[in-house]
C-alpha cells in the first residue's frame, strides 16, 4: 500500500500541475462538449438531448482515452529519459507495483474528468435513459475503456522513445481511434471494414454499450451487448491491459 | 582474499559484453568501508557499465559483485538496502518540490509517511536545501537539484554511495560545494564510489583507480598516482595554427619527447618551465607561430592518466 499510494500521489501531482495536460485532456473534449451539438440545428428536441447525452458518453472515452494513451506514456517516457527508472531500479522497488500505481493514478485522472464531463453535458441539456442496472452496466463499459486505454498508453511507453514521441503517438491513436471507430461519425456511415474495427476495437465497442445502455440502439446503429460482442470487448480490453503491464515491466524497467 | 568486514564493494573478474562488443575485460576491485574511491576514464571506457553491474539494474556477463558481502545478483533485496545510487542525468522530478521528491524516494524506499517526512526535513537540512524545499525542483539550479538527488541516496540504512558523473552540468562554483558535501557524506563514515572523467573531481578521492579498455590499468592515492608517474611540471600552449613543424619546434621541449596534443594547442611535461618557457616562445617566434598563451603548472590526475594510457581524459 505504501509504494502504490507513493507512486498514485506522485503521478496525480504531476498530471494536474501540468498545464498542457489539464489542457489536452480536459478543455479539448469540453470544448467539443460545447461546439459538436451546433450541428444538431433543425432536429427535434427530444433527439437533441439524446445526441448530447451521446456527445457527452463519447467525450468521457475521448478524456479517458487522453489520459491513458497520451497522459500515461508521456510521463513514463519523461521518467525513462530522466533515468528515473535506472534509480527505481537500484531501490527495492517491484515494477508490477509500481505500474500499479501509475494506472491507478491515470485511472483516477480519468474518473475526475468523467465527473466534470458527465456534469458539462448535463448542465448543457443532455438526457441520459436507463435503469440503475443500466447505469452501472454503462459504468463497468467505461472501466473497460480505461483498463484498455492504459493499456494500449504502457505499449506506447514501452516501444516509442522519448516524451514528445509518446505523447504524440498517443494523442494520434486517440484521434484515429474517435475518427476510425464510429465515435465522431454514426457507426451506419462508416464502410464495412471500419464497422469491423469498430467491433473488434475494445475501447470503441465499450463506448458504443454505454450509449446503448443510457439513449438507445437509435444512437449506435448496432447492438454491442450480444454475449460474443461483450465477450470480445472483455477480453480484449484485459488482454492489452496484460500485454501493456508485461512490456512496461520488461521494456522500461531496464536491467 | 577480501575480507567481508572491512570491505564494502568487491569486484571480482567482472565481463560485460553487449552484442559481442566486451565493454568490460576483466574489472577486479577491492574498496574499503568508509573509502571514498573515484574511479576515472573516458567516455566509453566501461565506467558507467561497471557501476550499473555494481547497483544491480545490469547483469554481468562473468564475474560478481559483492556489496558488504551481499552478490548483487543473488541477493539483490539485501544490496538494495544498503546502495545509493545517483544516475548521470537529473532524476528528480522538476513538478514536485525538494520536499515531495524527497518524501517520495523516502516512501519508495519502504519509510512510512511519517518517518519519510521526517528524514525529508533532516536531509534537506543537511544539504542546505531547507529554504528550498518547498520550491519546485523546476526552480533549482544544477547544483541545488544534484544536491537533493545525492540526498535521495543518504537515507537511512545506505552505506554505500555509488554516483555517476556527478558534477557534470555543474558551474565551478557549485562543483566545489557539491564535492564539499561528498567529502562531509564520507567523513561521517559512508562509503562513497564515484565515475568521473574530471581530474579535480577524483582529487577529493582517497583513492583513484584510472579505467581504460575495460579495465582498471592503475589505482592509488591522488598524490603517489602522482608522484609514481614521475612526470615533471606541466607547459601548455595555446597557438594560433597546429602543424607538424610546430609540433617538432615544442617536442624538443618535452622531457620524454612526447606532446599532446589539445584543443587549442599542446601539452608536454618539462623538467624546468621557468627556463624552458622564453626559449620555448622565442623557437616559436622563429617559425612563425607566436604562442598566444603559454603556462606551467603541477601534474594533475588526468595529466597522470594520460601518460597510463595515452589518452586524454577528456577530448
Amino acid at each position: 500500500m505504501n509504494l502504490l499510494a507513493t507512486v498514485v500521489g506522485k503521478s496525480l501531482k504531476e498530471f494536474t500541475r501540468e498545464r498542457m495536460v489539464i489542457f489536452w485532456t480536459y478543455a479539448v473534449p469540453l470544448f467539443f462538449l460545447a461546439v459538436l451539438p451546433m450541428m444538431y440545428g433543425g432536429a427535434p428536441a427530444g433527439v437533441v438531448s439524446g445526441l448530447k447525452g451521446g456527445l457527452s458518453l463519447t467525450m468521457v472515452t475521448f478524456l479517458v482515452m487522453t489520459a491513458g494513451q497520451s497522459n500515461l506514456p508521456g510521463s513514463i517516457a519523461m521518467d525513462t529519459e530522466r533515468g528515473l527508472y535506472l534509480k527505481m531500479a537500484s531501490m527495492p522497488v517491484s515494477p508490477w507495483k509500481e505500474s500499479l500505481g501509475r494506472i491507478i493514478a491515470t485511472w483516477i485522472f480519468s474518473l475526475v474528468g468523467a465527473a466534470l464531463m458527465l456534469s458539462a453535458g448535463l448542465l448543457y441539456g443532455a438526457v441520459f435513459n436507463g435503469s440503475l442496472t443500466d447505469i452501472l452496466a454503462a459504468a463497468g463499459f467505461s472501466f473497460l475503456t480505461a483498463v484498455a486505454s492504459v493499456g494500449v498508453g504502457l505499449i506506447i511507453a514501452s516501444l516509442v522513445k522519448g516524451e514528445s514521441a509518446a505523447t504524440h503517438t498517443g494523442v494520434a491513436m486517440t484521434l484515429l481511434t474517435y475518427f476510425l471507430g464510429g465515435m465522431a461519425l454514426p457507426y451506419t456511415s462508416l464502410p464495412e471494414v471500419l464497422r469491423v474495427f469498430a467491433r473488434l476495437h475494445p475501447i470503441t465497442s465499450a463506448n458504443a454499450s454505454m450509449i446503448f445502455l443510457l439513449e438507445g440502439e437509435s444512437y449506435i446503429g448496432y447492438n454491442p451487448l450480444g454475449a460474443v460482442q461483450v465477450c470480445t470487448t472483455v477480453a480484449s480490453s484485459l488482454l492489452v491491459l496484460a500485454v501493456g503491464v508485461a512490456l512496461y515491466s520488461h521494456l522500461c524497467w531496464r536491467r | 582474499m577480501n575480507d567481508k568486514m572491512t570491505s564494502a564493494i568487491v569486484v571480482e573478474g567482472l565481463f560485460k559484453s553487449y552484442g559481442g562488443l566486451d565493454v568490460l575485460r576483466g574489472v577486479d576491485l577491492d574498496i574499503g568501508r568508509g573509502e571514498f574511491y573515484a574511479l576515472m576514464g573516458q567516455n566509453g571506457s566501461g565506467k558507467t557499465t561497471l557501476i550499473s553491474i555494481a547497483t544491480g539494474t545490469s547483469p554481468p556477463t562473468r564475474g560478481r559483485v559483492e556489496i558488504h558481502g551481499h552478490d548483487v545478483v543473488d541477493e539483490p533485496e539485501e544490496v538494495k538496502r544498503i546502495i545509493g545510487y545517483v544516475p548521470q542525468d537529473n532524476f528528480s522530478s522538476p513538478a514536485l518540490t525538494g520536499r515531495e521528491n524527497l518524501v517520495y524516494f523516502a516512501r519508495l524506499f519502504g519509510l512510512t509517511k511519517s518517518e519519510a517526512n521526517q528524514v525529508a526535513g533532516e536531509l534537506l537540512e543537511r544539504m542546505g536545501l531547507a529554504g528550498d524545499a518547498g520550491k519546485r525542483v523546476s526552480d533549482y539550479s544544477g547544483g541545488m537539484r544534484k544536491r537533493l538527488e545525492v540526498a535521495t541516496a543518504l537515507l537511512p540504512g545506505i552505506e554505500v554511495l555509488f554516483l555517476d558523473e556527478p558534477t557534470t552540468g555543474l558551474d565551478p562554483s557549485a562543483r566545489k560545494d557539491f564535492l564539499g558535501t561528498l567529502r562531509e557524506v564520507n567523513e561521517e563514515g559512508a562509503t562513497v564510489f564515484m565515475v568521473t572523467h574530471i581530474g579535480e573531481d577524483a582529487e577529493v578521492a582517497s583513492r583513484v583507480g584510472f579505467m581504460d579498455g575495460g579495465r582498471i590499468v592503475l589505482e592509488g592515492e591522488p598524490d603517489g598516482l602522482k608522484e609514481r608517474s614521475g612526470l615533471q611540471n606541466v607547459i601548455e600552449v595555446e597557438t594560433p595554427f597546429k602543424g607538424k613543424e610546430v609540433a617538432s619546434v615544442i617536442r624538443a621541449f618535452s622531457v620524454d619527447g612526447k606532446l599532446q596534443e589539445t584543443g587549442e594547442g599542446y601539452r608536454l611535461y618539462c623538467e624546468e618551465p621557468e627556463e624552458a618557457m622564453p626559449r620555448l616562445v622565442r623557437a616559436l617566434d622563429g617559425v612563425g607561430c607566436g604562442a598566444e598563451r603559454i603556462e606551467a603548472r603541477a601534474p594533475s590526475l588526468e595529466d597522470v592518466f594520460f601518460k597510463a594510457t595515452r589518452k586524454p581524459l577528456r577530448g
